[in-house]
């Protein structure tokens, strides 16, 4: 016997709304034009659904994505950082430097990890109580950052020592993996997605990012701690981006004074394509990591099939586009 | 009015096209300055000091100004790019210096500004990648098609005459790129049993560059060979094969010495590197602008500071730079 979805039972009205509803969410949209992408790199290339390409793809984005989350909470109560780029190198040139100058390796990570949240700190905190657009802010420190890492390293690449074992904390978390073949950075980027669904989905202050983005007046009105909030997602972007540094530089066991530059544009490139509203006061976990996803499918794609490097170019900017457009449309509102 | 015009835009094309480089005439103040035996000014603009292989080049410059005792300052835009050149150096004409070394960031976008600072009176030389668009007095560097050309003939040397390979670059778009490309593809073509799978653009960002890698290779897996044409994803590829039990299995050549590449080399995880010897490129890019100040040496159309070879066998007697 057929049923007649529109006028079923009222259980089954609202699953049907429910799952309309999905499909209508700008998520679903961006998860439609990268499963699309998906299908056409799998025909082209017989590589391209490979363990192998799907470990790599999932190493590859990991650190992008680690960045990209923190940027959702900056983008979400209606700011941007432009200086994630130049953290990100920041942090794995002072790490670098710290630890090949013979300071502990733990020691050098806090250190390193700490500047990264006092930096993020100090944007939120200069852009708040400065009443500067979050845009000036973050492009100073974006350069003054950029600036201290080319002082610091004096132009010179920093290494570690090779083949002797060095820092093996940050080296084994950045290039080991626990389970198989899956490297530890996907399993960094699993924990900091967890968490951060959890912050900004399940708790108070979740809440107050959203409030904050939607129309901090009112949210002030209601008693939400707006400078405050503004503060704290500040200050978890520049945590991620020099955490996702410091692994970086685990990884390649070398950084270079030029590390990260131009990384913020692909960083709020995932958010927006995930569905975070520049606006402010919409946005999602989930969302910024089908972000990440499509960046990195894109590049992995268009190299496996040995498209030439200009049309590449061309081809992400194409893609990125068409993926944003069709979450646009997608979306409810 | 239509004189006017007429003349003005002369006056722009005097501007944009200067006399041949024979025909260079130092302006008067410099010429009086160089008479009084004043110290002389000399910029030398990278394009893109924040490179590794910048350093070694600054190096050179600075000890060409202890040298010579001239004020040669090392400059250029952080992070590249043809219109910050092109203002910097406009911002030196305005100054008013006696020389000026330029690595061009773009052939095209930097010719006029080259060629505007000769028909001020102001001498410039090319270091590093040469600008052929420009009247400049000089090339001081190694010849990018040439060294392209080792490369492909030390791959061959190293890899037999039939396989599949792979050249990366971190700027298939940039002009010392395409000379190299140029000429390794001249060299490989030589060997028509050589086939190139792909050139990879791997952009300047360290995790980009391993990420391409990594594609690229696994997409290619029946590689016999790779050369890379810059100093900055050669260390990458050797840490890739070295990390998948491919060291040694491929002969990887490249370009420059950095630290990294260096070790790689020793481990034999990379075959064998092209120097260019940037430390020398800076120096004798301000020594030839001194020539010109003080003596009125016109130099020759290039000065060449060569290509090495270094491998296993003999890079325990280099440094990396």
């Amino acid at each position: 016997m057929m049923t007649n979805v529109a006028t079923g039972s009222p259980a089954q009205g609202g699953l049907v709304q429910s799952a309309r509803g999905l499909l209508l969410t700008r998520e679903a949209g961006v998860f439609g034009a990268l499963l699309a992408l998906c299908i056409v790199f799998a025909i082209a290339s017989p590589v391209f659904l490979t363990g192998q390409n799907i470990l790599n793809l999932l190493r590859q984005i990991s650190l992008l994505g680690v960045l990209a989350i923190g940027a959702t909470y900056v983008l979400i109560i209606s700011e941007v950082d432009l200086s994630v780029g130049s953290l990100y190198g920041f942090a794995g040139m002072v790490g670098g430097l710290l630890i090949v100058s013979g300071v502990p390796e733990v020691a050098a990570i806090l250190i390193t990890l700490t500047l990264g949240l006092a930096i993020g700190a100090m944007n939120g905190a200069i852009t708040v109580a400065g009443r500067i657009p979050s845009f000036i802010t973050t492009l100073g420190t974006l350069y003054l950052i950029r600036g201290a890492t080319l002082v610091m390293s004096n132009g010179m690449p920093v290494s570690l020592p090779h083949g002797q074992g060095a820092a093996p904390i940050l080296t084994g978390l950045a290039q080991g993996s626990l389970f198989g073949n899956l490297s530890n950075q996907v399993l960094v980027l699993i924990v900091v997605a967890v968490l951060g669904f959890f912050l900004l989905h399940k708790t108070t202050f979740g809440f107050h990012i959203f409030a904050v983005g939607g129309n901090d007046r009112a949210a002030r009105i209601v008693g939400v701690p707006v400078s405050r909030t503004k503060i704290i997602a500040f200050a978890i972007a520049g945590l991620l981006a020099s955490f996702a540094g410091i692994i970086n530089f685990g990884f390649l066991e070398n950084v270079q004074p030029v590390t990260g530059i131009g990384l913020e544009l692909d960083v709020i490139a995932a958010v927006i394509i995930g569905g975070t509203r520049l606006g402010g006061g919409e946005g999602s976990i989930p969302g910024t990591l089908l972000g990440v996803l499509l960046i990195g499918v894109v590049r992995n794609g268009l190299i496996l099939l040995g498209v030439t490097p200009f049309w590449q170019t061309t081809l992400i900017g194409a893609v990125v586009l068409t993926a944003a457009l069709i979450g646009g449309l997608t979306s409810k509102k | 009015m239509l004189r006017a015009t007429l003349f003005a835009g002369l006056a722009t094309l005097a501007l944009l096209v200067p006399a041949a480089a024979a025909d260079f005439t130092l302006s008067p103040a410099i010429k009086a300055r160089a008479a009084a035996k004043e110290q002389p000014t000399f910029v030398v603009s990278y394009h893109d000091p924040a490179l590794s292989v910048a350093v070694p080049m600054r190096n050179g410059v600075e000890a060409a100004g202890k040298e010579f005792n001239v004020n040669a300052l090392f400059t250029g835009p952080v992070g590249g790019g043809a219109e910050k050149q092109v203002a910097e150096l406009e911002n030196w004409i305005t100054k008013g210096v006696d020389g000026l070394a330029v690595s061009s960031s773009s052939t095209d976008a930097l010719a006029p500004v080259i060629n505007k600072a000769l028909a001020a009176g102001i001498p410039v030389v090319t270091f590093n990648t040469d600008n052929p668009a420009s009247q400049r007095l000089t090339f001081v560097g190694q010849d990018l098609v040439y060294s392209g050309v080792v490369m492909g003939e030390t791959l061959v040397k190293e890899m037999g005459e039939k396989g599949k390979i792979l050249i990366f670059t971190v700027d298939a778009a940039a002009q010392w790129s395409k000379d190299r490309e140029n000429g390794a593809r001249q060299a490989l073509a030589k060997h028509p049993g050589i086939t190139i799978a792909s050139l990879v653009n791997t952009t300047n960002e360290p995790q980009q560059i391993y990420a391409a890698i990594e594609n690229a290779v696994l997409a290619n897996p029946d590689i016999t060979g790779i050369i890379s044409l810059d100093c900055c994803s050669f260390p990458a590829i050797g840490q890739y094969l070295e990390r998948n039990g491919m060291a040694g299995k491929i002969p990887v050549v490249g370009s420059d010495l950095l630290p990294q590449t260096r070790e790689l080399i020793i481990s034999g995880a990379l075959t064998s590197t092209i120097t260019q010897n940037p430390q020398r490129q800076g120096h004798d890019a301000v020594l030839v602008l001194n020539q010109i100040y003080a003596e009125g040496k016109m130099p020759p159309s290039h000065t060449d500071t060569g290509v090495e070879v270094i491998d296993k066998s003999n890079v325990e007697k280099h440094q990396a730079e």
